[in-house]
């Protein structure tokens, strides 16, 4: 009897258990949906972290430092999203290192729970993080890697972009519309870029019916080109193309000129900072040509000119193709999290499921460097020009627009 | 092959060889006295192109159009002065603590690579935060940068300059290795540091000084590196630094003469690779290593080393 008894009682017990908690279940349904109700309101935001990472100090800081500019200056218009939730930046430093770059991509994903990363510039660097990006599912944007590899194989990474085999092209039928049809080529062969954007050269080149003399190539970090420069004097080239960085191309460029070689030099997006050059090749950077993605002459959308205005105001210059990228890759990582910032997506990782899904299929959106579709197989604009710059007296001089 | 070409090839081998013999000394000074490979020498240098480049902005005001002679001077000569007293810092508030309470050598050589990367750390933020950016370009007065046409020859000035500045200071230093009173403390030092303790001899000192001299030759090669490929950035320091310790190694590191002679021998490798064999010019960093390698198979004390460890035991 006495177990009989006690069996009801448990029974009580359990089913008395099971509709307070069924209330409780209630209430906490009901209080979600009061919450969101007072977000919409308003009295609550919801904060979305974004990871930049850039390199901010290192060889090629430089360009990081500009790329900051456009991306502060873009986040400071485009902060809150259109149901009143607030964008925050997350600033790391990837130094130009590989193994900076991943610590700092790990940092931003699992202590700062960034909702999605803009960077890293380098292509190295984009590759360095492509499998981390991956694994832990991160929409990552990166603005100016160009090397195909760095978005393909891979669902999360993606770039604003044109990719080197366009760059290459670009250079090597600009070489041979002038007729400079005999080319040397010195790549640096640490980096991914330059290797990806020698080759693209030397593909379109030849196809177009150019002779290449020789191939040479360097080290990040070389400051004796004078080998390299000897070869190149005895072949006669009529044109050198260098897809190599700033801080190699500044000497380069002064131990050419100083060994008598005139040709024209065309480098890649890599050199794409006259100040330097002019620094550290002094009058030798005159004349110096690179492919770049944007110039502040030319603005593709009304966007683009309202943000040369900001920028000019802001910073009292104008502003690069670094800092132009950087908004624009900033922008597609806004646009994906306005669309995915729903009730639907409450936890991180739904958010960043969809926004990854989001910036992939970015349609003709109005950014910087012009309007943006991103192909959702290669994660790449579709239809991205390029502009050719030269250097004349330390400052950039527009050449040409090159639409593909 | 005409002879030109290989005479001009031997002029640029000189010049850079004579650019690492002054580096490879540091380390062969201070191996000599403290049996301890100081690892941020490299690091010294390129603290000394700095200081350099910071004292002579200061002194013209950052306009680097037309600098005078004196003031060129009078800024390495700053720079000399400074970068020894870093040196001197180096061992004081890294070294010197270790070696007292009697740590292994291999926790010292440890604090060597922190110091490396902690002057190369101090240094990016200098550059980033003060002077503009990491990379720097080097201006010097406009009488190194001419060039002598002799026949088929260019000779830039500086290339003459720099191995006669080597071993006019190599003279030097074995005047006071020889024949001065310090010089005689510091070969002591080298044979023996606990008798020398013993017998009453200030060996803080003497180390120390040890410390400054190196230091002081570091900054001489820093400029003509600078000099030589005018952009300076924070880890420029670093390859020329093990390229240094390489040719100090090849030479018999503890010797004067020897860490010269390895320097030499490193540059005129590093310049006959790309000269005579240019299909290999990206690899010439890589035969720098491979000659100490080589070197080390047939001699392992170097050149003209001496077994300091066995000679002592």
């Amino acid at each position: 009897m006495k177990k009989k008894f006690l069996k009801a009682g448990l029974i009580v017990l359990a089913g008395a258990l099971f509709i307070t908690g069924c209330n409780k279940k209630e209430q906490k349904t009901k209080q979600i949906t009061q919450k969101q109700e007072t977000q919409t309101k308003s009295t609550k935001i919801k904060i979305i972290r974004i990871g930049i990472l850039q390199p901010l100090t290192g060889p090629i800081a430089s360009f990081g430092q500009k790329t900051l500019d456009g991306i502060n200056l873009i986040h400071s218009k485009y902060s809150t999203l259109p149901n009143g939730d607030k964008i925050k930046l997350v600033i790391a430093d990837d130094q130009f290192d590989k193994i900076q770059t991943v610590n700092g991509y790990k940092r931003l994903v699992s202590d700062d729970n960034v909702a999605a990363v803009e960077g890293p510039l380098a292509s190295s660097m984009s590759l360095a993080i492509k499998r981390f990006a991956d694994n832990s599912k991160t929409p990552t944007v990166t603005q100016i890697a160009t090397n195909p590899r760095v978005t393909i194989e891979t669902k999360y990474v993606s770039r604003t972009c044109f990719t080197d085999p366009f760059q290459g092209k670009v250079a090597a039928t600009y070489a041979l519309e002038h007729n400079l049809n005999k080319a040397v080529v010195v790549f640096d062969m640490k980096q991914d870029y330059s290797v990806g954007l020698a080759k693209a050269f030397e593909k379109e080149y030849k196809k177009g019916g150019g002779k290449l003399l020789k191939i040479l190539f360097i080290n990040t970090g070389d400051k004796d080109f004078n080998a390299q420069v000897a070869q190149i004097k005895r072949v006669h080239p009529k044109f050198v193309y260098t897809p190599i960085y700033a801080p190699e191309e500044g000497l380069f460029l002064r131990q050419l000129r100083a060994a008598g070689v005139k040709v024209p030099v065309m480098g890649g997006d890599g050199i794409a900072d006259p100040g330097l050059l002019k620094k550290l090749a002094g009058s030798a950077a005159n004349g110096v040509m690179y492919t770049d993605h944007f110039d502040a002459l030319k603005a593709p959308t009304p966007l683009s000119a309202q943000f040369i205005k900001d920028f000019k105001a802001k910073y009292n210059r104008e502003p690069s193709a670094f800092a132009a990228t950087g908004a624009d890759a900033y922008l597609v990582i806004y646009n994906a999290a306005k669309e995915c910032d729903t009730p639907a997506n409450k936890s991180l990782s739904s958010l960043k499921q969809c926004m990854a899904t989001a910036i992939r299929h970015t349609k003709h959106l109005e950014a910087v460097t012009g309007y943006l579709t991103i192909n959702p197989k290669t994660g790449t604009p579709v239809n991205k020009p390029a502009v050719i710059e030269k250097i004349v007296d330390g400052k950039t001089q527009f050449v040409e627009l090159v639409k593909p | 092959m005409d002879w030109g070409f290989i005479l001009q090839q031997i002029i640029n081998g000189f010049s850079l060889g004579s650019m690492y013999a002054l580096i490879a000394i540091g380390y062969t000074l201070v191996y000599g006295v403290l049996r301890l490979i100081n690892f941020a020498h490299g690091d010294i240098m390129m603290v000394g192109a700095f200081l350099a480049f910071i004292s002579l902005g200061v002194l013209t005001g950052w306009k680097f159009d037309h600098i005078s002679m004196a003031v060129f001077f009078t800024a390495v000569g700053i720079s000399i002065i400074l970068t020894a007293g870093v040196g001197i810092l180096t061992h004081v508030i890294a070294y010197k603590p270790l070696l007292d309470k009697g740590a292994p050598k291999i926790s010292i050589l440890i604090t060597a690579i922190g110091i490396s990367f902690f002057l190369e750390s101090l240094f990016n933020v200098i550059a980033n935060q003060y002077l503009g950016g990491t990379y720097q370009a080097f201006y010097f007065p406009k009488f190194f940068s001419h060039i002598i046409h002799i026949g088929p020859l260019t000779i830039p000035v500086l290339t003459i300059i720099t191995p006669i500045l080597t071993i006019l200071i190599l003279i030097g230093l074995l005047f006071i290795l020889y024949k001065t009173k310090i010089g005689i403390a510091i070969r002591a030092l080298a044979f023996d540091i606990y008798t020398v303790k013993l017998m009453g001899a200030n060996s803080n000192f003497i180390i120390g000084f040890v410390f400054a001299l190196g230091s002081a030759l570091a900054a001489i090669g820093g400029v003509s590196f600078a000099m030589a490929y005018p952009s300076i950035d924070p880890y420029m320091g670093m390859l020329i630094g093990l390229k240094a310790f390489a040719a100090a190694v090849v030479g018999g590191i503890g010797s004067v003469t020897g860490a010269v002679i390895g320097g030499f021998i490193l540059g005129f490798v590093e310049v006959a690779i790309p000269g005579f064999l240019p299909e290999l010019g990206g690899w010439k960093d890589a035969f720098a290593f491979i000659l100490l390698i080589f070197v080390l198979l047939f001699k392992p004390t170097g050149i003209m080393g001496i077994d300091f460890e066995r000679q002592r035991f």
